[in-house]
């Protein structure tokens, strides 16, 4: 045998040897997990209840008549709900729940509804990623993330500290967060975004009705309002930033207590507020109609023109 | 479960009570709270939660309600008091029911400012009385220099609404709590601290400068996220 076969001998021995010490955690892994299939006729906007330590949840939905959720879960998690209905019947809903005894998020799953269906899901540290509704979303993590896309008719996010992502428009959008932030790129005829402590930022879209709020976290404002809408923003010391069209119809109310405010939209310099602390400003661009109502206690205020 | 010696998990009883459980499981435990005085009460109890939880809005937003009445209160009383104090309204154009908040009467605006305080400071203290995940408040010695006797009858009714509401919340996270991950809990404690500081700094202003409605707002608007992240907290399933 040449020196090069011995070399070649010994390399797969070793690694032989590597993964014979390796598969038995590979397969006790693979084994503690187990396959969920649940599926059903459904009506064409059933609601569906999920609820539970899954670490991942896809909701899609579809043009179909039917709910399905597959996934795997630990082998020794609690997995029960089913459908609801007659058997046999259309379903109008399904509640699930997942529960690990190790009390650790592992379930990954998905869930097919039909598009028109409400979802409520619930659970710690998650990824939920949902798309192609036109029903209702109402979804809550403690961490994790939550990215919505599409056209959810109602959209209700609640999260500790979980980032939440909204590129979709939903007619309806309420987000809250204590320090994840939120990022809203669709627009919306009505939404409200919340935080304590997280960074607000709504990129693009087109809104009719705004309300930004935060205690201490930023709030940046680059979308579109609609003839006649309104926007509010308030902080307690979070930053402000609006970049809005110079033209744009709209008629602004800005003050803050203690902090200050820079003006780069119009020529108009801010005034000193109440008692001479902090400062105010008040004007109207275009024709006016929009109300921009802008509040802070100690939050720098920015005003650009895009 | 190992609920004949241990009783039964309250996930899995909130379950039971949802009607979510499947069918086995649902047997186990109908077997177990015939037989157990402690989880027939402890499901009694839930259930009367549930029931009553079940009747409180999607979106607890007393402030809303709150400030609307005092604001309402308070326009109409300043509608017959600003015909007497003409050259002292200032009323800026596009600004509708806000520019009557702009009205310099000391009398009128601290009349609010007492209120607003005073209510801000029963609602702290109503927060505090029992603390559930709440730590120590920057806000309470503020809050404390404000006897809540010296509300006026108004006040003191929207006072019995913020306590009711407050009341049932630490009644849920008290069940709740034991059941929570520990990180979680210190994730919402940091928050409220948060909140509260951002409290008693609005509340220091407003102190000494009691007719500034601009502080109105904002101190109303802290007090609503503070008792958002208390009910979001209260309904957090249990171990997350």
């Amino acid at each position: 045998m040449t020196s090069s076969r011995v070399l070649i001998v010994r390399w797969l021995g070793r690694w032989f040897a590597l993964a014979m010490l390796i598969a038995p955690a590979v397969f006790s892994r693979a084994a503690a997990q187990r396959p969920v299939e649940a599926r059903h006729a459904a009506t064409r906007n059933p609601s569906v209840r999920i609820v539970g330590s899954f670490i991942e949840l896809r909701i899609r939905g579809w043009d179909k008549d039917s709910i399905v959720l597959t996934g795997t879960i630990p082998a020794g998690a609690k997995f029960g709900g089913g459908f609801g209905g007659r058997p046999g019947g259309m379903s109008a809903g399904a509640k699930w729940y997942l529960e690990n005894p190790s009390g650790e998020a592992a379930g990954k799953l998905e869930l097919r509804v039909p598009e028109g269906a409400r979802v409520w899901a619930k659970s710690g540290s998650a990824d939920i990623d949902a798309s192609g509704m036109t029903g209702g979303l109402d979804l809550n993590i403690v961490g994790g993330s939550v990215h919505v896309s599409g056209t959810p008719h109602e959209l209700n996010v609640e999260s500790m500290d979980g980032r939440v992502t909204i590129d979709g428009k939903p007619a309806w959008l309420r987000v809250k967060t204590a320090t994840g932030d939120i990022t809203v790129m669709g627009g919306s005829e009505d939404a409200g975004l919340t935080t304590v402590s997280g960074t607000i930022r709504v990129a693009a879209g087109t809104y009719e009705r705004l309300r930004v709020e935060s205690v201490t976290g930023s709030a940046i404002f680059g979308g579109d309002l609609a003839h006649g809408a309104s926007l509010d923003v308030n902080t307690h010391s979070g930053a402000i930033e609006l970049r809005v069209p110079r033209k744009l119809d709209a008629d602004y109310d800005i003050a803050t207590v203690a902090g200050s405010i820079e003006n780069r939209l119009t020529s108009r310099p801010a005034v000193p507020g109440r008692e001479g602390r902090g400062q105010e400003i008040g004007f109207t661009t275009g024709n006016g109609g929009a109300r921009v109502y802008v509040r802070s206690f100690k939050g720098s205020i920015l005003l650009l023109a895009r | 479960m190992s609920e004949a010696q241990d009783h039964v998990a309250f996930e899995t009883l909130s379950n039971f009570a949802d009607g979510i459980l499947d069918a086995a499981e649902r047997e186990r435990v109908q077997r177990h709270v015939q037989s157990c005085t402690d989880c027939e009460e402890r499901l009694a109890r839930l259930r009367t939660l549930l029931g009553a939880a079940s009747s409180l809005p999607a979106e607890l937003e007393p402030p809303s309600h709150l400030w609307g009445d005092i604001r309402h209160r308070i326009v109409a009383l300043s509608d017959d008091q600003t015909r007497s104090l003409p050259e002292r309204v200032t009323v800026r154009p596009g600004r509708g029911a806000r520019a009557l908040w702009s009205a310099r009467n000391p009398w009128l605006l601290g009349a609010a400012a007492v209120v607003l305080v005073a209510v801000s400071s029963a609602v702290t203290a109503a927060l505090l009385r029992r603390p559930v995940v709440v730590a120590a408040q920057p806000a309470e010695s503020i809050a404390r220099t404000l006897p809540v006797s010296a509300l006026p009858a108004s006040a003191r009714a929207i006072e019995a609404d913020y306590a009711r509401t407050l009341g049932e919340l630490r009644e849920t996270l008290e069940l709740r709590r034991a059941g929570l991950d520990p990180a979680t809990v210190v994730k919402v404690e940091a928050s409220l601290r948060v909140i509260d500081q951002a409290i008693a700094e609005a509340l220091r202003a407003l102190a000494d400068d009691p007719a500034n409605l601009t502080l109105v707002d904002i101190l109303s608007a802290n007090y609503e996220r503070k008792l958002e992240l208390l009910r979001r907290a209260a309904e957090l399933p249990s171990s997350t």
